[in-house]
């Protein structure tokens, strides 16, 4: 972690309700298609690294910017980080990475992206995200792992 | 016994400590008694007291001094008195090894009555230039204490005129003391002694003699006998820092400098600190610091992210400041105008993060200065609210916010201090709030307007009534206006009487269904008022009762119901029931027919919420005009049995209906197909039964329907399995001693080829808990009777795990309380295993919750069978007839997380690996779990979840 702080005064915004269960839910004959809030549910939680919000709060995440596509099995998320030199994009993007492989079923095919033109170092940081090697390598980094694991933990 | 006065007896006293104090009160006695007196004791004693041996010495003086603590305080004469003060004194430039024992002589000394004057000085004087308090050992400086605190609490005035020297010597002899049990004394003690004592110009000495402390660093030992805690020497320490006026220059500037420190103990001692300063120092004095508490504390409160605990502290700390400032007008206003120029800018940018903590010190200022911060917060609110392009998300946690702020500014009563114009913007805002079509902001507005009551002029109000009406009137989904409704009613009645209540009774019969309900929900909590009361009453009865309003019958019954469970007063409860007749209007509604069975229940559960509230002689009148009108063949007239009957209370007497009565209600339940109706009957019975008087006649009846309930179930009829079962359950809560013989029958039943399925069901009925059945009769510990007589019956059974025997054993498992399953783990531990395996889903459901509760206390029993238990887990979270099974499956497993690390360690990896097929579960509540379980176990071993142990 840094010992500077980058954007000192972010903007925070509301959080979205719980989802409501439905009948539908509760019907245990009708299968619940993945859908762009399911996905949207699993990352708003994730903390931020530098503040004590979540991504949802600081609008890194946001649920329109999420496509899914269960019949196809593609997840596609865009983040945006809250300034654009914004150091901790990597790592963002790596928590929501992260999340994702450990809650979505094998199946799908998860792409994690900065939203464009939101970041000066767009290109490089959505190339080390999607190179699986890469992310597997630094899934193997102790320490980095361990920031990862906070950021997600009380999710 | 006596003491005989001798050289050698003394010495033949000084020889155990035990002897010695034995002797000394002899002595003390043999003085009281005049055997001898105080000088020939101490000329007997001469020989140890002028020794050159020190040890000699000591002993002698001990001896003096433990007889003088027995003597009584009137005993000595001045004369006596002086001689031994001086002798005292002069004792002082002896060895150090007899100074503790001086200590004790003079501590009995100071406590004599008849001390004469100048003898206190001459003790302080004497003993302070002699005796280096700090140069003594841990007891004797205690003792040194309590030697200054008795001769502070009886000798004031004479130490008084001793002056500074007096306060000097105090503070010399407490300087530097490190041992907490001493600090403990000092500090209860000291701040009445400085409030006593005028410090002269050694103030800032006696601070400093505490600020040395500040903030308290200490660790108690886990075996202190004394517990002395760091926060208990903290809290008493912080009393001192302000005992006098005088430390107001040092206090405020050390809290202030401690603040900065790293250390969170030291925050929070700092702050408390700040807070004990406002509550003893005046605002002058407080305010003369305020720029620097401000810019110190609005660095721990403003950014609101630190520390939760520095961070509610703060707020205390703020409160204490406030109130404090409160005091002085000008003082206040000084202070507050500081503080809400800083957080003003905040106040109204909703997306900013010191919003909320803005808000929160917004709060703090109104509830403290609530006219002048009320005033600034809410014109700065009103400012924002009228600026275009505003969002609605904006918009919704503005008023949010302001609501807290209107309902301070309300309950202070504080709208006639503030101007007008800043509260004409709000009232616009909040009316402009209500024309939006965001259901959101609306019901916020209103709740606004609800706890503002006193800011809407008589024109204003006008739009306010018409909104309510076309809120209420015109709405297909829900509102509950009813707070609104009930405080505008209460202060204004005459105006919601005429604009509101008749406007909207007048078009009546053209509201939709739908808007009936929100009418009749919202209106039923004006009956409690006087003025409106009839007219509401009139309105819902009509519309139960009238044939032309049959079908809407159901809305007008669930107000009824919500008004009958609203906690209304006896009294009012009896004049509806009376005045309304609501008992013959009821029946002869059922009569008319054509009434559903919901409907019917719902008639049922008004009754019962009626007649349970009357007093016991109206219920009685009640049973007795009804029980012979009642024709129970008639499903329609057991609805209203039922209401009258389910809830009675105890003391009301069935008399002599109650074996036709019961009689006719079994045979209907054994006849009748319907089962909504049936089981109206069965919940009947069982009330009746367990509540009944045991008369001979009585007892006879009931045994006389479980002989024919018995050979109906020889004709293998199952609805006879199941009224016998609903007996069992009234005989088995009140404690009678028919029902452990009928748990025998329907033991037996498990095994019928036909039956076995009636009889599992049957322990369901036993065992579950209705809410909505009355059961007078409670005998202590019932479930627990339950369980064991269950138990012992189908043990045989049980121990080879009969699939019928265990599904009926799961229902009494799943009502037996916690602790007697705990403590019986053992012998029903592999039964709840086996649960777990059956084949029907309410069993495995059961086990799963039973085993989900000892996870959740970390049993060690069933940590001992994790092998056999975390792989029946995974199984169960693909089960596929129940998605509440998959779920209860995956809620145990990520209990299981909770474990130690090496105790789950092993099985993380298998695990993780099977819950992979949980997470594409076809039901997205499966789904959910599966996630959050997976995740949990993903982070077993790493740091976050030690954190969390």
């Amino acid at each position: 972690m840094p010992t500077e702080i980058e954007n000192l005064n972010p903007s925070v915004y509301a959080k979205c309700k719980e989802r409501s269960v439905t009948d539908e839910e509760q019907n245990e004959d009708v299968p619940d298609p993945f859908d762009q809030r399911e996905v949207f549910d699993l990352i708003r939680v994730i903390n931020d690294p530098e503040h004590p919000l979540t991504l949802e709060e600081l609008h890194v995440v946001q649920q329109d910017l999420i496509t899914v596509d269960d019949a196809n099995n593609e997840v596609k998320v865009y983040f945006t980080p809250t300034i654009p030199h914004c150091s901790m994009a990597t790592l963002i993007g790596l928590s929501i990475r992260v999340k994702l492989l450990r809650s979505l079923p094998p199946r799908f095919k998860v792409s994690v992206e900065i939203t464009p033109g939101t970041h000066a170092s767009e290109k490089a940081v959505n190339k080390q995200l999607a190179d699986k090697e890469r992310v597997a390598a630094a899934l193997e980094n102790a320490h980095l792992i361990e920031v990862i694991n906070q950021c997600i933990a009380s999710s | 016994m006596t003491f005989t006065l001798t050289e050698e007896s003394v010495l033949d006293a000084f020889t155990t400590d035990q002897r010695m104090a034995e002797k000394c009160v002899e002595v003390s006695q043999d003085l009281v008694n005049k055997k001898y007196d105080i000088s020939s004791l101490v000329e007997i004693l001469g020989f140890a007291l002028t020794s050159k041996e020190v040890e000699l010495r000591v002993n002698g003086t001990r001896f003096l001094s433990l007889t003088l603590a027995k003597l009584p305080p009137d005993y000595l004469s001045p004369v006596q008195l002086d001689f031994i003060v001086a002798f005292y004194c002069d004792r002082l430039k002896d060895h150090h090894n007899v100074i503790p024992a001086i200590i004790d002589g003079l501590t009995s000394l100071v406590q004599m009555k008849n001390l004469s004057d100048g003898s206190v000085t001459k003790i302080v004087t004497n003993f302070f230039q002699h005796v280096s308090c700090q140069s003594q050992n841990r007891e004797d400086r205690e003792k040194i204490y309590n030697l200054i605190k008795s001769i502070v609490a009886d000798h004031s005035a004479e130490l008084l005129a001793m002056g500074a020297n007096f306060i000097y010597n105090v503070i010399n002899a407490m300087d530097s003391e490190r041992d907490p049990r001493n600090l403990v004394l000092l500090f209860d003690f000291m701040p009445t002694f400085i409030k006593q004592f005028p410090l002269h110009h050694l103030a800032e000495e006696m601070f400093e003699t505490f600020a040395c402390y500040f903030p308290v660093d200490f660790h108690p030992m886990k075996d202190d006998p004394k517990s002395i805690s760091r926060d208990a020497l903290a809290e008493k320490l912080s009393y001192c820092l302000v005992a006098s006026d005088d430390f107001a220059e040092w206090a405020i500037p050390l809290a202030l400098e401690k603040l900065e420190s790293d250390l969170i103990v030291a925050k929070l001692d700092s702050l408390r600190l700040l807070s004990r300063c406002a509550e003893r120092f005046k605002p002058e004095l407080m305010e003369e610091h305020f720029d620097d508490i401000w810019t110190r504390l609005k660095s721990e409160i403003l950014p609101g992210s630190g520390n939760s605990e520095i961070v509610s502290e703060g707020f205390v700390t703020l409160d204490a400041i406030l109130l404090n400032a409160a005091q002085n007008p000008d003082v206040s206003k000084n202070v507050e105008t500081k503080i809400l120029s800083n957080i003003i800018p905040y106040v109204s940018n909703t997306n900013h993060h010191l919003f909320a903590p803005a808000f929160r010190i917004a709060d703090c200022c109104v509830n403290n200065n609530t006219a002048f911060a009320g005033e600034k917060i809410l014109g700065a609110v009103a400012v924002r609210l009228r600026e275009e392009g505003m969002s609605l998300d904006a918009k919704i946690k503005l008023i949010a916010k302001a609501q807290t702020i209107l309902e301070i500014c309300a309950s202070k009563e504080a709208f006639t201090g503030m101007d007008p114009t800043t509260l004409g913007e709000i009232q616009k805002d909040l009316l402009n709030s209500l024309r939006t079509s965001d259901p959101d902001l609306i019901s916020l507005a209103w709740l606004n307007i609800e706890h503002s009551i006193g800011i809407f002029s008589e024109i204003q109000r006008d739009e306010l009534y018409s909104r309510l009406v076309d809120a209420l009137a015109n709405s297909s989904n829900r509102v509950d206006l009813s707070g609104v409704l009930s405080k505008y009613a209460t202060t204004f009645g005459d105006e919601v009487n005429t604009k509101v209540v008749n406007e909207i009774c007048n078009n009546f019969p053209k509201l939709s269904k739908n808007s009936k309900r929100n009418v009749y929900l919202n209106f039923v909590v004006l009956v409690q008022n006087p003025k409106f009361s009839d007219q509401i009453l009139n309105l819902l009865t009509k519309q139960i009762f009238e044939i032309e309003n049959r079908k809407e019958v159901g809305v007008a019954l669930s107000a009824l119901q919500k008004l009958l469970e609203s906690n209304l007063e006896s009294a009012l409860v009896s004049k509806i029931w009376n005045n309304y007749n609501m008992l013959d209007n009821f029946r002869e509604l059922i009569q008319s027919g054509s009434l559903d069975k919901d409907v019917l229940t719902q008639i049922s559960v008004v009754i019962s919420l009626f007649v349970r509230q009357l007093s016991v002689e109206e219920q009685q009148a009640v049973v007795d005009k009804c029980l012979p009108l009642m024709q129970l063949n008639n499903p329609s007239d057991l609805f209203i049995m039922h209401g009258i009957l389910s809830h009675v209370d105890q003391k009301v007497s069935i008399g002599s209906h109650f074996s036709a009565l019961v009689t006719k209600l079994v045979h209907m339940c054994l006849e009748i197909e319907d089962e909504t109706v049936r089981r109206v009957g069965n919940t009947l019975v069982c009330t009746l039964v367990n509540r009944i008087e045991r008369t001979e006649e009585n007892s006879a009846a009931i045994k006389q329907i479980i002989k024919t309930l018995r050979e109906e179930i020889k004709k293998e009829k199952k609805s006879a399995v199941e009224t016998l079962s609903w007996v069992a359950k009234g005989l088995i809560v009140g404690g009678f001693e028919e029902a452990g013989d009928i748990i025998e029958d329907i033991s037996k039943l498990l095994e019928h080829p036909t039956l076995f399925e009636a009889a599992e069901l049957a322990f369901d009925v036993i065992s579950v808990e209705v809410p909505e059945l009355d059961l007078p009769m409670v005998k202590l510990l019932f479930k627990q009777k339950i369980f064991h007589v269950v138990l012992h019956k189908l043990w045989d059974k049980l121990v080879k795990f009969e699939e019928s025997h265990i599904n009926a054993f799961a229902f009494v498992l799943g009502m037996a309380p916690h602790p007697v399953l705990k403590m019986y783990l053992e012998k029903v531990g592999p039964i709840i295993f086996k649960c777990i395996e059956s084949k029907k889903a309410k069993t495995v459901q059961i086990g799963l919750r039973i085993i989900k509760r000892f996870l959740q206390e970390q049993s060690d029993y069933f940590r001992s069978h994790f092998n056999h238990l975390i792989p029946q887990l995974l199984k169960l979270s693909s089960y596929i007839d129940s998605m509440v099974i998959r779920i209860s499956a995956l809620e145990c497993l990520e209990v299981i997380c909770k474990y130690p690390v090496f105790v789950v360690q092993p099985y993380k990896v298998d695990v993780i690996l099977e819950l992979a097929s949980p997470l594409d579960d076809k039901k997205r509540l499966v789904r959910n779990a599966a996630v959050k379980t997976r995740n949990a176990w993903f982070l077993i071993g790493t740091d976050t979840s030690k954190d969390n142990k």
